[in-house]
């Protein structure tokens, strides 16, 4: 729809050219000859009845057949069946698909996923496509949009043991992962959108623009853009501290819009109130490596860089000082569009903060936590020893988690005295 | 014509929406919430509510080969597992997920040592932070900071509190070390806010250190005050400091 692309793949009428720019656009679209355009993706699941849905809803002519793959058995919430049986089985034909795919770009950047990691088939199969694809592409980068668990309620019971498993297989697979946890988008739908009882199109919808603000710059020509690539640069000051926290803003609903004034300032003050993030963890407690801040619509760098120095002189916001990252802005000045079933409001600017924080620690050690109570009983190991998974994986990447956690603690260690105290 | 939901399914650990065919058979509807919830097809009471909202509610209690059809299941209601096994591993999980009880593994220190891919040994091979050899000098530099600002305070001066994006004004009451805070190790300053805005009232574990009124004292670091203009009244800098 940014594009000016209609559901079917053709230009909107009234249009020459699609929106964005010769360059910007056709990173993720691909024109075939008869003036279709078709967006480079690649949707996979181990179970029909989702992507059926795709194949004869409204987008279905978008999408090549080829692009949709589908098998034929679910995962079963079980990380084992996603990476070694069912999802193995799909493996070779998603990697020719994709290489079709791949081989009709000129200058391929890299990947960009979306899966979750509590479920079978997103932890299983996810973490089994980062492999194959750093194996078939080296060092192209590789970006996740993880779905993560939330920390009161989990989605399926061994879903603990999925994410920690599935953490462990990508770590070193995946260059950047913006996580995304389903009870903090829930608490935004509900109280910043007014949605009583959020559902998936809700959450979805949501998710979605957090992903269009993260690759408007790559999409839209603006005054200061931040490609995919610089992300990694900027962001991450180690491969394996790859998890930014992401918040956006404004999440506000129709009714609602008309009464603020939704300022440079303001939305960059909101992105650090932990209403606006989309992981629930608490960044006042954490220190800041680095910080992204993407901008989109009627934005002028004076009203940023003003913003921005409020920002940096808050006391709540800590920096990692010897960390060799900073902060980053990036403009692109196409607002963000809403597509017709979206609560949120229309607005002529919008925000989005990838910021790498410590405080991230705090949502591994969650998970880790239920980890630990359930293996001690070993509970449900048996799913996962039945699909041939051994048992000692289990302990592996749990010992690689808790070395994560450490990780983090060394970061945020050695900083100076802390001058906050009031007694 | 295969029908598809989405419902809410909860039990007593998990809560998730999901898609489920009314064509599927009772039975099989019962595994697929086994391995959602990890309670036992055996063990399972399964309640499907009117809405999503609503408190009534229908036991599940058809069998076998039947099909989900057999209820009336509308988008988004929600579909409640309850386990009746007291002694399951289940419910002593809950018991543990709610306590927060046991202990978190963490890994042990010869062994983090020994990763090639720590941050711990990319800190040491790059000079960062605690491995910077200036590190100490900068800490040190800060600390004479710290003095330096606290010579600069008197008692009686009108200040504020920085704190955050707000600021609270008031009196300085005090200067000098408090052992009930950190051993005596550093300097604080004692101040009587205008707002019931503080933690004390002048005293900290029963040890008075000035005098002020319930709610109106606090103790902050030097780098944390800054001086308003001065006061007419205010004692010359160079009587005595009541440290």
């Amino acid at each position: 729809m940014e594009h000016g692309i209609t559901p079917d793949g053709y230009l909107q009428e009234g249009l020459t050219r699609p929106k964005g720019g010769e360059e910007g656009f056709s990173t993720f679209f691909a024109e075939t000859g008869s003036g279709k355009y078709v967006p480079r993706a690649l949707y996979v699941d181990l179970e029909p009845n989702v992507i059926d849905e795709v194949r004869t809803g409204k987008y279905k002519n978008l999408f090549h057949p080829e692009q949709l793959i589908s098998g034929k058995e679910d995962a079963a919430n079980n990380y084992a069946r996603g990476h070694y049986t069912v999802g193995r089985e799909l493996l070779d034909d998603i990697s020719d698909r994709l290489r079709k795919m791949t081989d009709q770009c000129d200058g391929l950047q890299g990947f960009l996923f979306t899966h979750s990691l509590g479920g079978g088939t997103g932890s299983g199969l996810g973490s089994l496509l980062l492999e194959q694809f750093s194996n078939d592409y080296g060092k192209k980068s590789k970006l996740e949009f993880a779905v993560y668990p939330a920390p009161q309620v989990s989605t399926s019971v061994v879903e603990p043991y999925n994410t920690v498993l599935t953490t462990h297989t990508t770590l070193e697979n995946a260059d950047c992962t913006f996580m995304v946890d389903n009870e903090a988008i829930y608490e935004m739908c509900r109280k910043n959108l007014n949605i009583a009882r959020p559902n998936f199109n809700n959450l979805n919808n949501l998710i979605a623009q957090v992903v269009s603000s993260v690759t408007a710059s790559l999409r839209f020509d603006g005054s200061l853009n931040v490609d995919l690539n610089e992300f990694q640069t900027n962001l991450v000051p180690y491969p394996r501290i790859h998890f930014p926290l992401v918040s956006y803003a404004p999440v506000m609903s129709k009714s609602r819009i008309t009464h603020e004034a939704n300022s440079v300032a303001e939305i960059t003050a909101a992105c650090f109130e932990p209403g606006n993030q989309m992981v629930k963890c608490d960044p006042r407690l954490g220190k800041y490596m680095a910080t992204c801040l993407l901008y989109r619509g009627d934005v002028v760098n004076r009203d940023v860089q003003n913003a921005v120095s409020v920002i940096k002189s808050k006391k709540t916001v800590q920096l990692v000082d010897w960390c060799p990252t900073g902060f980053k802005i990036g403009i692109c000045y196409q607002k963000p569009t809403q597509t017709p079933e979206s609560e949120l409001a229309d607005v002529s600017r919008a925000v989005c903060m990838l910021s790498n924080t410590t405080a991230i620690a705090d949502a591994w050690q969650k998970v880790d936590r239920k980890f630990d109570l359930m293996y001690k009983k070993r509970a449900f190991v048996h799913w996962y020893v039945s699909e041939g998974m051994e048992e000692g994986e289990f302990a592996e990447a749990r010992e690689d988690l808790a070395a994560l956690e450490r990780d983090y603690v060394e970061l945020g260690a050695d900083t100076f005295p802390d001058e906050e105290e009031e007694y | 014509m295969m029908d598809y939901v989405n419902v809410f399914v909860t039990s007593d650990l998990t809560s998730s929406e999901r898609r489920i065919c009314l064509n599927w058979t009772i039975d099989f509807f019962k595994s697929r919430l086994e391995l959602v919830t990890g309670v036992p097809t055996s063990d399972q009471k399964v309640w499907i509510y009117k809405s999503a909202d609503a408190a009534e509610r229908e036991e599940i209690t058809a069998h076998g080969s039947q099909t989900l059809s057999t209820y009336h299941i509308r988008p988004h209601t929600r579909i409640h597992v309850d386990n009746t096994n007291t002694k399951s591993v289940l419910k002593e999980l809950e018991a543990e997920f709610s306590n927060s009880t046991g202990q978190l593994y963490v890994i042990d220190d010869e062994k983090y040592k020994q990763r090639s891919d720590s941050v711990l040994k990319w800190k040491m091979e790059n000079g960062y932070g605690e491995f910077d050899p200036h590190f100490q000098a900068k800490h040190s530099l800060s600390a004479q900071e710290i003095k330096n600002r606290a010579e600069l305070l008197r008692v009686g001066q009108s200040c504020e509190i920085l704190s955050g994006n707000t600021s609270k004004s008031g009196v300085i009451k005090f200067i000098g070390k408090v052992d009930e805070i950190d051993d005596g190790k550093s300097i604080w300053v004692g101040v009587e806010l205008d707002l019931p805005l503080g933690k004390n009232d002048g005293s900290l574990q029963g040890k008075r250190i000035f005098d002020c009124e319930k709610n109106h004292g606090c103790f902050v670091k030097p780098s944390k005050i800054r001086l308003l203009h001065t006061d007419p009244m205010m004692p010359s800098p160079n009587s005595e400091d009541e440290i």
